[in-house]
């Protein structure tokens, strides 16, 4: 490793330390999220509105490599089976912020959670 | 040394080139632009968006000021001796009744010809000839009451849009019975946002949103990939959406019974009176139509919301680039076929959304 | 060199490119987030572009990745769309640096590899979920790309030793 090397090591840690700290601030949000969103190949298919005190649901979700399961309890929701290789989704546990989503790359399934959109007007 | 100074050269040049494109990226920054007015008994608001603000600022007036020239021409109760009510021509035709047809504005033409359409499309519920009806309850007025079965009965006898004679050679309009009078109250807001929009999209504008109170008007995208997302709201809790539409370039009116409702001996009345009954309609708690014109919208919104459900959504069937949901009195939520894909349900305290 | 031995030794790279590209699909993933791989195939076209230059280092990531996809029947899927996108930013940031910043080794060159390899893929996947809190990932990312980064260029600097022989022949 040369000198070059450890001031790049540095400059790389620092910026990510950063850029980690700033995302903290940047994503922090006091109000919990209110819907859980189901995307396949890019499409929303499915949104779901989250409510305190509701026990387990689950939907079936059609990915591009079969069905998969996915679990909402609460606030949070999971991936419980997925037909693919890696798991990676199911492994992922149970997500609860708007930060966090779970992609399931070989179904093209994508899971996260937001809140409603904001509306430009209202009509009424 | 010849590389020291081209590194140097080419470390100025990208630093230059970098600065220019931040430059050139904040001058193409796309603002917003939003102002309001007061205008027609409600709050009018425009948003313009673009990169030119002088541009932007120079187009919203000219449409406040074309809504302003519609309000003036359709203002009913204007105080005598102002500016308004020299202008108004429903004033004209109303203070002419039973006397002589009076010469009118074009737009004030058309708009008597569209109600005059859906005066025969609703079977003779909706009715722009309403006025005595309205006066009689005292929408508009300083006081109210509710009338006696007779008063309605004599009353609505001053309601028929056949008696309403439109020349359109000589663009005049008659009421051919003394004591009848116009009320364009469903029509003119409606119809000024369109003309507003219209005044925009000529200008050049491509992307806006005008809502006066609830008559809303989308001009373009909300961006590339989204549409304007417009709230519906729910009539029994105003701090609640029931649903929210994805419009574009298409103008959303709601009629409800919680909008300007008069309250007499403890009971509210809302102005939606049907021309047939003399009463508030009461099949429905809101109507919402989405079309291509805001004046349509605005007529039909008052219109349907006098007809039964089904009726209305028969009728909506029936006209292009129309269509509605109804929120009827038992709490029932319908939506039209072809509305389907841009209303997204999304809750209410009781209400029940039929898919179908 | 001999275009014929060239060839040779060409193909073997993209073999072996794609062959630990597969293998680090079998083996289970070392780290519990989404997106983030020790990149053992980087390991390869680092090499090619030490040892041939940025044409055939490009060439070899591209056909890494084509190849890889072909076997693993996901060509032209969102995974290959990821993979190729990070292979792409992180041979263009490595070719860069070699070309401009003698004063960096090839641990450093692996380093910014294996960040810019996540960062494309995450440009790409930013199109696929189109929210922008995915860009919450990106700290996160940058800083697994350095350890990763690190390993990869350790074990890259041993087998360079030997391949510079390569040049020579």
């Amino acid at each position: 490793m040369t000198k070059t090397d450890r001031q790049l090591f540095l400059a790389l840690l620092l910026i990510g330390v950063f850029l980690f700290v700033c995302s903290q601030f940047f994503f922090y949000q006091p109000n919990p999220q209110s819907r859980v969103v189901i995307k396949v190949s890019g499409e929303i298919i499915q949104t779901i509105p989250l409510q305190k005190g509701t026990s387990q649901e689950r939907f079936i979700v059609e990915g591009k490599k079969g069905k998969a399961i996915v679990e909402i309890k609460e606030l949070k929701v999971r991936m419980l089976e997925a037909p693919c290789p890696d798991q990676i989704c199911v492994n992922q546990g149970w997500i609860d912020s708007p930060w966090q989503t779970i992609v399931c790359v070989p179904n093209e399934i994508v899971i996260y959670l937001d809140k409603e959109a904001p509306v430009d007007a209202i009509t009424g | 040394m010849n590389k020291f100074y081209l590194k140097l050269g080419v470390g100025i040049f990208s630093v230059l080139l970098l600065l220019a494109g931040v430059f050139f990226f904040l001058q193409n920054q796309e603002r917003q632009l939003t102002s309001e007015q007061f205008l027609m008994d409600t709050l009018v608001s425009i948003s313009t968006y673009g990169t030119d603000t002088d541009f932007l600022q120079q187009v919203t007036e000219k449409a406040f000021k074309e809504i302003r020239r519609v309000a003036d021409l359709t203002d009913r109760f204007p105080s005598p001796g102002t500016i308004a009510y020299e202008q108004s021509d429903v004033v004209k035709i109303n203070e002419n009744a039973g006397i002589s047809p009076v010469s009118v504005d074009e737009d004030v033409f058309k708009m008597l010809q569209i109600a005059q359409d859906y005066y025969e499309l609703t079977e003779g519920e909706f009715d722009v000839t309403i006025g005595p009806l309205m006066d009689l309850w005292g929408f508009g007025r300083e006081t109210q009451k509710v009338p006696t079965i007779v008063e309605i009965q004599e009353t609505l006898a001053l309601v028929d849009s056949r008696k309403l004679i439109l020349d359109e050679e000589k663009q005049t309009a008659f009421l051919s019975q003394k004591g009848m009078s116009l009320d364009l109250g469903a029509v003119a807001k409606g119809y000024a946002v369109e003309k507003a929009a219209q005044v925009m999209i000529e200008a050049g504008v491509e992307k806006a949103l005008i809502n006066a109170g609830g008559n809303i008007r989308v001009i373009g995208k909300k961006d590339n990939n989204n549409a304007w997302k417009i709230g519906v709201q729910d009539p029994r809790n105003p701090s609640n959406l029931i649903g929210v539409l994805s419009l574009n370039n298409e103008a959303a009116v709601t009629s409800g019974d919680y909008n300007r409702i008069v309250e007499i001996k403890g009971k509210s009345y809302h102005h939606l009176l049907s021309a047939r009954t003399g009463y508030p309609a009461g099949k429905n708690m809101s109507v919402t139509v989405v079309a291509l014109d805001s004046g349509q919208a605005d007529l039909l919104s008052t219109s349907l919301f006098l007809l039964e459900p089904q009726q209305a959504l028969e009728l909506v069937s029936r006209l292009n680039n129309v269509e509605v949901i109804i929120i009827t009195t038992d709490k029932k939520i319908m939506c039209s076929p072809g509305l389907r894909e841009k209303f997204e349900y999304r809750s209410g305290e009781g209400y029940s959304y039929d898919q179908n | 060199m001999n275009k014929t031995r060239k060839l040779v030794f060409f193909s073997l790279f993209v073999t072996l490119a794609t062959a630990l590209g597969f293998l680090e699909t079998l083996l289970p993933n070392p780290f519990p987030l989404p997106g983030v791989k020790l990149g053992l195939a980087n390991i390869v076209t680092l090499l090619v572009l030490y040892v041939y230059g940025f044409k055939e280092g490009f060439a070899v990531a591209l056909l890494r990745v084509i190849f890889a996809s072909l076997m693993a029947g996901t060509f032209l899927s969102i995974s290959f769309m990821l993979s190729l996108s990070g292979a792409i930013l992180s041979t263009i940031m490595m070719g860069l640096l070699i070309r401009t910043m003698s004063a960096l080794s090839i641990i450093g060159v692996s380093m910014v590899g294996a960040v810019s390899h996540n960062v494309g893929q995450l440009i790409t996947a930013s199109f696929l979920i189109q929210t922008p809190y995915i860009f919450y990932y990106l700290p996160v990312l940058l800083l697994a790309g350095i350890p990763t980064g690190l390993i990869t260029g350790y074990i890259a600097r041993l087998l360079l030793c030997y391949l510079k022989k390569l040049k020579t022949v």
